[in-house]
């Protein structure tokens, strides 16, 4: 199995504080993998180590088979990055911003349009950075991430304050991206973004990963003995514990024609989190 | 370390696209044009049309320039990538900070050698004293621009750029200005890269050439090349571009 990402007991200390703590973890080409965690567990530090610009006080940090910080150039050269603190020219024009990147990828001016299409700002290609709204900056960002077309794709926050239509245009855009074969870093603290887009998620929390795993393959491990009913006369949820009594209460119900909705208690990656750690995101 | 021309190459055509649109580089580029032009037509014929007020009216333009453009442009540039989270961008698409700091030297140098010889023209000084003027000017513009770099490399935000710069660069404005009204102004002058120099202007347009005249002037202005550029190693090695 091809490991695009390939982290073996990192640590990274700041001074007195260690911000991460034996942190391992391999990505597999082709995957969208989530990095899920609180500000602060160590999300951002771990994305600067896998680019380069932190070292780790221990541990090894490979990206596409290479160790990240000896291989600055080539790294670059394959990876594309969005974080929050990506920022645009503001007076140079869509198309110029593409420009400056093609030209020092040493791309072809033709993929920029191309790329422009698929973020859906080819028409605004003529306007200034500065006249952008906040969705569009996004997509602009994105498309120069990707312009080079990078076998791996670092996303820090890449939906943190945008708009709900905006983000499920971003993540139509990533969807479309993966299926090209991109593999796909991406760090957030929303656990609804992760269980939507990743095929693989991991809780990080004070600097360590606490769970790892499929989202569909930890809700089924973390699922409770819950069941949420709903009666026709009413609009409250009555919560039951899933055994033969509460079994024999439904047949009744549903006989009597009482029953309006029924529900297994299966865990949001929100509520996993919670039950991990004991802490909210 | 990877220096790619290609990329610098980038870097400079981007910023001159820019430039146009920079309202704040643009009013630095133009403010001492502006001035040459006002004082050369208004106070000249105040103070009289001889090569003495001619020479104060050039050198006042002239230090103008080397500090607004040569030092603040750079350091606001710089500043300005930072505080936008430009630099860091451009520095993970693979670009090397000397390469960074190459397109930003580059498009100041050209920046501020343009508005350098339309002073001098505007200040009608004749055309057989250009080639010692660009040598002269071309050592301060490069000091200037080192310290401008090294502003830019310590200022997070362009703001800042004023706080850190604005007593080093009054220093370095203030006292050859007023070097010729006090003597004690005049000593720590002479250890000044812009005194020195209008010492060079006058000796030129005296005398015609440098080739026999004093020495020290250029020794002085030399040092502070080669002084500036290691502050702005130090600081680059000390600080980084990129925190």
């Amino acid at each position: 199995m091809n490991h695009i990402v390939d982290m073996e007991n990192v640590r990274k200390n700041f001074k007195e504080k260690e911000a991460l703590k034996d942190l391992n973890v391999k990505i597999i080409e082709g995957e969208i993998f989530g990095f899920l965690g609180p500000s602060g567990a160590g999300k951002t530090t771990t994305i600067k180590l896998l680019t380069g610009q932190l070292l780790p006080s221990s541990g090894k940090v490979n990206v596409l088979g290479k160790e990240v910080y000896a291989n600055k150039k080539f790294i670059f050269d394959n990876i594309g990055i969005l974080s929050d603190n990506s920022g645009i020219y503001d007076r140079l024009s869509v198309w110029d911003n593409m420009v400056l990147f093609a030209e020092l990828y040493d791309i072809p001016k033709e993929n920029i349009s191309e790329v422009l299409e698929k973020v859906g700002l080819h028409k605004d290609k003529k306007t200034e950075g500065r006249k952008l709204s906040k969705g569009m900056k996004q997509r602009l960002m994105l498309a120069r991430a990707v312009l080079h077309k990078p076998k791996l794709l670092f996303l820090d926050e890449p939906t943190a304050a945008l708009d709900p239509g905006t983000t499920l245009e971003i993540h139509k855009l990533l969807r479309a991206l993966n299926a090209e074969g991109t593999t796909i870093f991406l760090t957030t603290h929303n656990m609804d973004e992760a269980d939507k887009l990743c095929h693989r998620v991991a809780f990080l929390n004070n600097g360590e990963i606490v769970e790892c795993g499929k989202p569909s393959e930890l809700k089924l491990k973390y699922i409770t003995d819950d069941i949420t009913v709903i009666l026709q006369d009413s609009t409250e949820k009555i919560h039951l514990k899933n055994c033969t009594e509460t079994g024999e209460k439904i047949m009744q119900w549903m006989k009597e024609k009482k029953l309006r909705s029924i529900h297994s208690e299966e865990p949001t990656l929100e509520k996993i989190f919670l039950m991990l750690t004991g802490r909210e995101l | 370390m990877n220096f790619s021309i290609r990329k610098v190459k980038a870097l400079t055509k981007k910023e001159m696209k820019s430039f146009l649109k920079n309202s704040n580089v643009l009013v630095m580029c133009l403010l001492p044009i502006l001035f040459s032009v006002i004082y050369n037509n208004i106070f000249s014929g105040l103070y009289g049309d001889d090569s003495t007020s001619r020479m104060m009216i050039f050198n006042m333009c002239f230090n103008m320039n080397l500090i607004m453009v040569c030092s603040f442009v750079i350091a606001m540039l710089i500043a300005e990538e930072k505080e936008k989270n430009t630099l860091r961008t451009i520095l993970l698409s693979g670009v090397s900070a000397p390469e960074f700091l190459a397109g930003k030297v580059l498009v100041t140098f050209i920046l501020s050698q343009i508005t350098n010889v339309l002073i001098f023209f505007i200040m009608g000084l004749e055309v057989q004293y250009l080639g010692w003027f660009l040598v002269i000017s071309f050592l301060v513009v490069i000091c200037m621009i080192e310290i401008g770099a090294v502003i830019g490399i310590l200022s997070p935000n362009q703001m800042a750029t004023g706080v850190i710069g604005m007593p080093v660069l009054m220093v370095l404005l203030l006292i050859p200005a007023f070097a010729d009204l006090n003597e004690g102004m005049k000593k720590i002058a002479k250890f000044t890269p812009n005194y020195n120099m209008n010492m060079l202007f006058k000796q030129l347009f005296e005398t015609g050439s440098l080739l026999k005249g004093e020495i020290m002037p250029f020794v002085v202005i030399l040092i502070w090349v080669i002084l500036s550029g290691a502050v702005f190693f130090i600081t680059y090695n000390k600080v980084g571009l990129d925190k």
